[in-house]
């Protein structure tokens, strides 16, 4: 052990409460950010998995002719048409599209979805729907349906043509059941009557209220549409790089694609909103941590000024004098940071646990967090900065005292 | 300056204070110190005694002159070589004490060796317990210094003074200077600290009442 920090732990030890004080400020700060980041993201995160899983990761909807820049350049400041595309409704060519789109590395699985909005029946309640007519085992292959089914069989729905799936929520609505008779009103006026096989819920209020799932070829019947596909959905490998891939598909097959990062924009944008208010609200407590440690470590360095004396006459030097003083920063922040970690991870478990009850833009019965090490890491490296900042000034000032002046003014 | 010469200073000034409060401390002061030597520095309040040893010790610097070790001048060291110097070379023993309140006896004592690195655990442990023994304080090594009277903290500042200066300490066969400044430390004081050390020892009485500033040695 080099003596400055033998130094700083006896300095540190002989002082419980001002030690108490500037660790709990590390200890609650780093929790805190933890267990804070852990929930914002974790409400964050299950939206994202719920929303990849409902509706793919990439979307490609409807064809387009880029409208070409006519030969007369127009005047200047006037509205030129440039850049503007012209839009057909639908998938042109869905098989051909998704073959090709296969070969892409990034691409695990391609589903193809005739969507429709229609007027759904149950007993004495009716909805607006939105009607998804998939191809069961694709579908299955790409969304996460299969584990979002809460109550009915899916081989129910497979087997038979005149079945459906429904959301939750809309579930509740129709007050409808497993076997219960569905009816959706087609756009001739015509009712069709469908048997609800099975329940699924996503997660997201506006998907689990609105989505029936019905066999493609009998939505393409029901919705009178031309073609079979209206836009076709994909399960990536990494996500992340969807919004690459949208624009490589764009190019490919002149079709437009949005990748679920542009999909959901908005909500997206709403959750890091909230997540970085919250992690401002978070700094600045460990902000205050710092200050105490800050005003802790200068009120040491008071008490110690005639110590500061001994030490240099002893022959420490300036460096092992200022060593001292960030040793016990140090220390701090290396016990803060630990404990924190560990109530942080307390405390995120507590939330966990804790029963709320949301039925909004998310369902959920209980708290959501994610457990990621970034935050600790995080949390860990913010602690560290401020209380290096909160220790540099007053170590440099300890180290800069002079010793005669002191030993000359002490009685 | 001879060869027997261990420490000199040379024309030593020294201002303390500011504009107009600044005092002319010490004028043009100049010695030869031999080793093995005993040394009063002697004179009323606030003629310069203690700034003369504070500059001797290394702890100030002049604002003209020079001081040597071993003639070694040192005025032109940095702030690190001197403090090593301090470390090597130099125990002080303050007329207030000044013992680290948050340790031992024997810790104290063994701090100054901690920064020299010479000694394993142990061994400073021992050399500690041994001065400590040696100034009367054998059964009181692991008592925090706070709880000692008085003399027994000036008793355990001589031994933290004497804890680095040991020949065997830089192990090598030429004789070492060891300097003691002991402002205003009572004569009994100085003498165990020089017994100790049988080397150059100062001594600040103190008796302040003499009229005239001086410097009174033996051997």
């Amino acid at each position: 052990m080099t003596p400055p920090l033998y130094i700083a732990l006896r300095f540190l030890t002989h002082r419980k409460r001002p030690l108490l004080l500037s660790l709990s400020g590390v200890v609650f700060g780093v929790a805190i950010f933890i267990c804070t980041q852990a929930q914002t993201q974790g409400f964050a995160r299950y939206f994202i998995d719920s929303t990849i899983g409902s509706n793919g990761a990439l979307v490609i909807r409807s064809r387009f002719r880029p409208r070409y820049e006519p030969l007369m350049v127009s005047a200047k400041g006037s509205n030129g048409t440039v850049g503007r595309r012209l839009y057909f409704e639908g998938i042109t060519n869905a098989n051909e599209i998704m073959r090709v789109s296969r070969q892409f590395s990034n691409v695990v699985s391609c589903s193809p979805v005739l969507r429709g909005t229609v007027s759904a029946r149950a007993g004495f309640e009716n909805a607006t729907v939105d009607l998804y007519g998939i191809d069961p085992a694709l579908h299955a292959q790409t969304t996460d349906l299969l584990h979002q089914l809460i109550d009915g069989n899916f081989d129910d729905f497979r087997n038979n043509t005149s079945s459906i799936i429904i959301g939750s929520r809309l579930a509740e609505i129709l007050q409808a059941g497993i076997g219960d008779t569905m009816q959706l009103l087609a756009p001739n006026g015509e009712y069709w009557r469908f048997t609800v096989a099975a329940i699924a819920r996503a997660g997201i209020g506006s998907i689990d209220s609105t989505r029936v799932y019905s066999h493609a070829r009998v939505a393409q019947a029901l919705l009178q549409h031309p073609s079979g596909a209206s836009m076709i959905i994909y399960k990536l490998r990494n996500p992340n790089r969807a919004p690459a891939l949208a624009s490589r598909f764009e190019t490919l097959f002149q079709h437009s694609a949005s990748s679920w990062q542009e999909r959901e924009e908005s909500t997206l944008q709403l959750f890091l909103t909230l997540r970085m208010s919250v992690a401002i609200t978070v700094s600045l407590i460990i902000l205050l941590a710092g200050f105490g440690i800050f005003n802790v470590l200068t009120m040491s360095v008071l008490a110690k000024i005639k110590e500061i004396a001994i030490l240099r006459s002893m022959g420490y030097r300036r460096i092992d004098i200022a060593s001292i003083f960030l040793c016990q920063g140090a220390l701090i922040a290396a016990a803060g940071s630990l404990l924190g970690c560990l109530l942080g991870a307390l405390m995120t478990w507590g939330v966990s646990h804790i029963p709320i009850r949301i039925r909004g833009l998310l369902y959920t019965d209980y708290f959501l967090v994610t457990w990621d090490w970034r935050h600790y890491v995080f949390a860990t490296l913010l602690a560290i900065l401020a209380v290096f900042i909160a220790s540099y000034v007053p170590a440099r000032r300890a180290a800069e005292l002079p010793p005669v002046v002191t030993i000359r003014g002490s009685r | 300056m001879n060869s027997e010469t261990c420490l000199s200073c040379e024309a030593i000034e020294r201002y303390l204070g500011e504009e107009e409060e600044r005092v002319h401390a010490l004028r043009g002061v100049s010695l030869d110190i031999e080793p093995g030597s005993i040394h009063a520095v002697v004179g009323p309040s606030g003629c310069g005694k203690s700034s003369l040893l504070y500059i001797l010790g290394l702890l100030d610097l002049p604002d003209a002159g020079r001081v040597s070790i071993e003639s070694e001048p040192v005025s032109q060291l940095s702030d690190d070589e001197l403090a090593h110097k301090r470390n090597k070379f130099i125990g002080f023993i303050f007329q207030f004490h000044f013992l680290m309140e948050d340790f031992t006896a024997q810790e104290n004592v063994m701090i100054p060796m901690r920064k020299l690195g010479q000694l394993s655990d142990g061994e400073m442990r021992e050399r500690a317990a041994g001065l400590l023994e040696s100034v009367g304080l054998g059964d009181k090594l692991r008592r925090p210094s706070r709880h000692l009277s008085g003399g027994e903290q000036q008793r355990v500042a001589i031994a933290r003074a004497l804890a680095t200066i040991r020949e065997s300490f830089w192990r090598t066969s030429r004789p070492a200077t060891s300097i003691l400044p002991i402002p205003s430390a009572p004569l009994s004081c100085c003498k165990t600290s020089c017994n100790k050390a049988g080397k150059l020892c100062f001594w600040q009485p103190t008796t302040q009442s003499l009229p005239k500033p001086a410097i009174g040695s033996t051997r």
